[in-house]
């Protein structure tokens, strides 16, 4: 044990000297952006936020374009509910600026990223929940407006109704299982490797 | 952030630029990891240097923020497992490292967590200031630290 401290205080200060920055290297370091993944994350939202507020314009346009009285109704539905969607996404932007305190005893820290990881994704699917149904139906339907001028190919026609369901149950799971694939493949790996730590923290 | 403290921030971290570079050496294998991991601890500190109120020594703050930043690290993904500097067998070892390279060969053949116990140990910190610096359990530090050091003294008298 002795040698070990010994062996230990000349690799500590070895370790020390593997290595110096100047003022200029440090302030070159400060100037660039962290690449971790909760650093992509808060892009991510933050796309997300700047998508839902093109969306909120978008569909309160429409409401002025579109004629038909019940899909002016339901583009102002649409829009309200992507207000709700922006106004929750930029809660969780704000507690993401924010960042993790890694100031924090490291069981805690550690626990602090992972559980700020997985609420943002989670944060994400419930985005795509919310926001897909209304979405695709408000495309449909302003699709179908716009090219007759009002509604009634819609309600008449039980195949265009039919349509729109299948629609629904096609491509709201394949975009479900796309979404977290993707997220799967770029964050799985982070969240593995934090999961992995806390189960050697609890390790005894 | 005022240009005062970023000055003040500047100073403290040319300073104590030896605990980063000793968590980046330790911790990154490729010298890519540890040219990341020390912009990563950099930022890291950066934003959270304005919850730095001074109750504990500088040192201390930036050693915490540097350990937990290189464990919540993600590393770049490698084409093998295999570290660029250290020798891959134990034979190798055996043939090319002085005792105090073996010392380091074995802290890194440590999980993550027991390599930041055996560090903290080795730095002289009490169990009980590593039970407060880590967040595990008095009794779980002791356990673990008795196992890391028979460990790490089996893989050095191996070599």
């Amino acid at each position: 044990m002795e040698n070990l401290d010994k062996n230990w205080q000349k690799l500590s200060e070895a370790l020390q000297s593997e290595g110096h920055l100047d003022r200029g290297e440090i302030l070159r370091d400060l100037r660039k952006e962290s690449e971790q993944p909760l650093q992509k994350l808060k892009k991510g939202v933050q796309y997300k936020l700047w998508f839902s507020l093109a969306f909120i314009v978008m569909f309160i346009a429409l409401i002025f374009f579109l004629k038909p009285m019940p899909v002016k109704i339901f583009m102002a539905i649409i829009a309200l509910s992507y207000a709700v969607v922006a106004w929750y996404i930029n809660k969780g932007l704000q507690e993401l600026k924010q960042g993790v305190d890694l100031s924090q005893p490291t069981k805690e820290a550690i626990q602090s990223t992972l559980d700020t990881v997985k609420q943002v994704l989670k944060h994400e699917m419930t985005f795509y929940v919310v926001t897909f149904p209304f979405s695709l139906t408000g495309g449909f339907l302003a699709g179908i407006s716009a090219e007759s001028g009002n509604l009634d190919t819609f309600i008449e026609n039980p195949w265009v109704w039919a349509v729109l369901a299948a629609c629904h149950l096609i491509f709201f799971p394949i975009g479900y299982w796309v979404s977290k694939k993707m997220n799967d493949r770029a964050f799985g790996r982070y969240i593995r490797q934090l999961e992995e730590l806390i189960s050697m923290t609890n390790k005894g | 952030m005022e240009k005062g403290d970023r000055e003040g921030f500047l100073q403290l971290v040319e300073e104590h630029q030896g605990l980063v570079h000793k968590v980046v050496n330790l911790y990154a294998d490729t010298p890519d990891d540890r040219k990341d991991l020390r912009q990563e601890i950099l930022c890291q500190a950066w934003s959270a240097y304005s919850r730095f109120r001074g109750d504990a020594k500088f040192s201390t703050w930036l050693y915490r923020i540097s350990l937990n930043t290189a464990l919540t690290f993600l590393k770049k993904e490698k084409k093998n497992n295999s570290s660029d500097l250290l020798p891959e067998t134990p034979e190798e070892v055996r043939r090319s490292l002085d005792d105090v390279e073996q010392l380091r060969w074995a802290i890194r053949q440590l999980d993550m967590v027991d390599r930041l116990l055996i560090n903290l140990h080795l730095e002289g910190y009490s169990n009980d200031e590593i039970a407060n610096f880590s967040g595990l359990s008095d009794g779980n530090v002791r356990v673990k630290l008795h196992r890391i050091k028979q460990k790490l003294q089996e893989q050095i008298r191996q070599q």
